[in-house]
């Protein structure tokens, strides 16, 4: 399984170069460039001709993909010691600014727009916020998903059953744009309860991720976001416990448990449940990604300081570095996110072996 | 007891009504009433979009009017009420049903025309998405081998990207491509076109790029089980050509639980759409989308939080139609969890 493991690290690597390449060959086909204006006005060509020559605008494009991958003293020493190759005049110039040390070395490089900002710094502070409202809206989910499906599979064509399934469906389809607005409608508008824009919990955060307190002015921020982002992913939940908890209850293996005369509790989460979830944890997969980009949503509807905020303004500034950097954050936490259900595969189905 | 007996009495097999899959599939799926009423739902979604030039507020109010009706601005009724009645010389008498936004566009109308985007962007790409992962599925699949490993391998290194974020950067190039402008040539032409469509176009590629992914999985799971039945080998045997053997014999039996597939996602597309637009990398406004509605409702929440609910119960109505008709057509076409 250690194999396994590296195997599946290794195999992301490329699929992350082969990102943050698209995300590079895009943005700089994009006609104009980040320096063309500066507030309202444009930009002196003086002075843009600096920041690019700063921010080595000005070398050959696969030099800049070498100096965000590797570093630009890297690239610098490449061009010392080859010297032949095509660009490595303007290169060797600049080289020694030293603005990145290249992804392989975990440098995200620096903010084109926010001066003196790198996007190491700015991931560290946005990303726990958005993890946080991730992982409340999933646990969230996965508390009221569980228990609700589980109670439907149990009393099967019953009112529950049917008041369950309905408002599962009802929920799988009100999506957070209709939801986020709707909510802060009624709460903090009409009945003047919660708050929005903004996040209860400021860095520094215990271990770069948990808040430092849980008190109310955590939740008065979260809770509403929250809902808005757990409320599908728990009726998914729901629906699929449902459905893999009646195939699961009508096996062989649960009528002997029954008849060594186990109390039924046992039989459900013991033995039913846990088999049961197994259909569950594969859409977690997608949930996982879901989680993610749906923070993105939540965060712009109900302004919070998350990373996907940042990554929809920097969009709009043409800021490179920022774009690439959260980019490359939210696949690797996407492979992580995949890779953490595949061994809870194997966790929960020990006839799954890695190979 | 003799042999001769038992040759004489004819049989007589009471006449049975003939049942192919596909009948059996449609008759289950007829039993569902949710699902009918969504599918009924749907249908008339689709009139709306194609006949909004006759049923929007003012076409059926006997308004004429030179703009297309959802960017109609008569700033005098901006933000109206439910059923406000227009004194606007223009428009004296008009009936905003359903209110109006904060340039005084008739909602109605507005919604109405949401409509066709998200009946486009339902049909076009889960139609494009059904075509390239099909085709993509079938050949991996029929192939086997070598050539099925290297182009799941393929789909498996696709799978890496972060679907949502890949198309957000598609629609930021194109919409700088799009401002941008270009003369003449294959690009001229499409950003024309584009332009037409009210940035459609885009929204269409950008989905078309990546969505595939999933079905082509599925199509190629479905061949592999598909092609080693007696009934493929038969025609195999007798010299059927290949082409015949995947369009004829294989692709029929691929297609149902492909379609099943796609629709499940419909409702995804929709919400991708809604959301594209409503961070303005949609749509073009003023094209009415109502991801874009939402977003012009959400900055006048305070003041006028009835701009907000046409496009909302628009678009939860629709996704939840969807999802009724996927869950009926998964449940019709799935004979293992009919009761």
């Amino acid at each position: 399984m250690f194999a396994y493991i590296i195997r599946r690290i290794l195999w992301s690597i490329p699929v992350l170069i082969l990102l943050a390449l698209t995300v590079f060959v895009l943005m700089r086909a994009i006609p104009g460039g980040p320096f063309d204006f500066m507030g309202d006005k444009t930009m002196t060509p003086a002075i843009r001709k600096n920041l690019e020559y700063r921010f080595h605008l000005d070398w050959p494009f696969e030099w800049q993909f070498t100096s965000y991958i590797l570093g630009d003293d890297v690239a610098g020493g490449m061009c010392r010691a080859m010297s032949f190759l095509p660009g490595c005049d303007v290169v060797q110039k600049s080289a020694g600014l030293g603005i990145s040390k290249g992804l392989i070395r975990g440098d995200l490089g620096m903010a084109f727009r926010l001066r003196g900002r790198t996007v190491n710094e700015m991931v560290m502070e946005t990303f726990p916020i958005s993890l946080q409202l991730g992982s409340i809206a999933t646990v969230l989910a996965l508390l009221i998903g569980v228990p609700a499906g589980t109670m439907a599979a149990l009393k099967q064509n019953s009112l529950i059953d049917y008041g369950a399934s309905f408002i599962a469906i009802l929920g799988l389809s009100i999506p957070p744009l209709v939801m986020g607005p709707l909510l802060i409608w009624i709460f903090p508008l009409t009945l003047d309860l919660f708050k929005v824009a903004g996040w209860g919990a400021k860095p520094p955060f215990i271990l770069g991720v948990f808040p430092t307190s849980l008190g109310q002015d955590f939740w008065i921020y979260a809770i509403l976001p929250a809902i808005t982002l757990g409320t599908g992913f728990s009726a998914a939940i729901a629906r699929l416990t449902r459905a893999s908890l009646l195939q699961v209850i009508r096996e062989d293996y649960i009528r002997t448990a029954r008849a060594k005369g186990l109390r039924e509790q046992v039989i459900i989460v013991r033995h039913a449940l846990k088999n049961s979830l197994i259909p569950v944890v594969t859409v977690l997969a997608p949930l996982v990604v879901a989680v993610v980009t749906g923070t993105f949503v939540v965060e712009r509807i109900f302004g919070i300081p998350g990373m996907g905020r940042h990554f929809v303004d920097s969009i709009g500034n043409r800021d490179y570095p920022v774009i690439t950097g959260v980019t490359l954050i939210y696949a690797t936490l996407l492979v992580a996110g995949n890779l953490f259900v595949d061994l809870m595969y194997g966790w929960l189905d020990p006839r799954i072996r890695y190979d | 007891m003799t042999i001769a007996n038992t040759a004489s009495p004819v049989m007589v097999v009471p006449k049975r009504k003939e049942r192919t899959p596909l009948g059996d599939a449609i008759q289950q799926l007829l039993k569902n009433r949710l699902s009918v009423g969504s599918g009924i739902f749907i249908i008339v979604l689709i009139m709306m979009a194609i006949f909004a030039d006759f049923l929007n507020g003012y076409a059926l109010q006997g308004y004429k009017i030179n703009q297309p009706a959802f960017a109609q601005q008569v700033l005098q009724d901006n933000n109206a009420k439910f059923g406000h009645v227009s004194e606007s010389p223009k428009l004296a008498g008009f009936v905003y049903w359903l209110g109006a936004d904060n340039l005084g566009r008739d909602l109605w109308s507005r919604t109405l025309y949401g409509t066709r985007v998200s009946v486009a962007v339902a049909l076009v790409a889960s139609s494009v998405s059904l075509i390239i992962g099909l085709s993509y599925g079938l050949i991996s699949g029929y192939a086997g081998g070598r050539v099925d490993e290297l182009m799941m391998r393929f789909v498996d290194f696709l799978y890496g990207l972060p679907i949502l974020i890949v198309v957000i950067l598609l629609q930021v190039y194109f919409k700088a491509l799009a401002r941008h402008g270009a003369e003449g040539g294959l690009i001229g032409f499409i950003l024309g076109l584009n332009q037409a469509m009210g940035g459609l176009l885009f929204v269409f590629i950008a989905f078309g790029a990546l969505n595939w992914l999933g079905m082509a999985r599925i199509a190629r799971g479905q061949t592999l089980s598909i092609k080693q039945k007696e009934f493929v080998e038969a025609a195999k045997s007798i010299g059927v050509s290949t082409p015949n053997i995947i369009f004829k014999h294989i692709l029929w039996n691929v297609l149902g639980p492909c379609i099943v597939q796609e629709t499940l996602q419909i409702p995804n597309y929709i919400l991708t759409e809604a959301f594209l637009s409503y961070i303005g990398l949609g749509v073009d406004a003023p094209t009415p989308s109502w991801g874009i509605m939402i977003n012009e409702a959400y900055q006048g929440l305070r003041s006028n939080p009835h701009a907000l609910f046409p496009p909302a119960m628009a678009l939860t109505l629709t996704v939840l139609a969807f999802n009724f008709l996927g869950d009926g057509l998964r449940d019709a076409f799935d004979p293992r969890l009919r009761e």
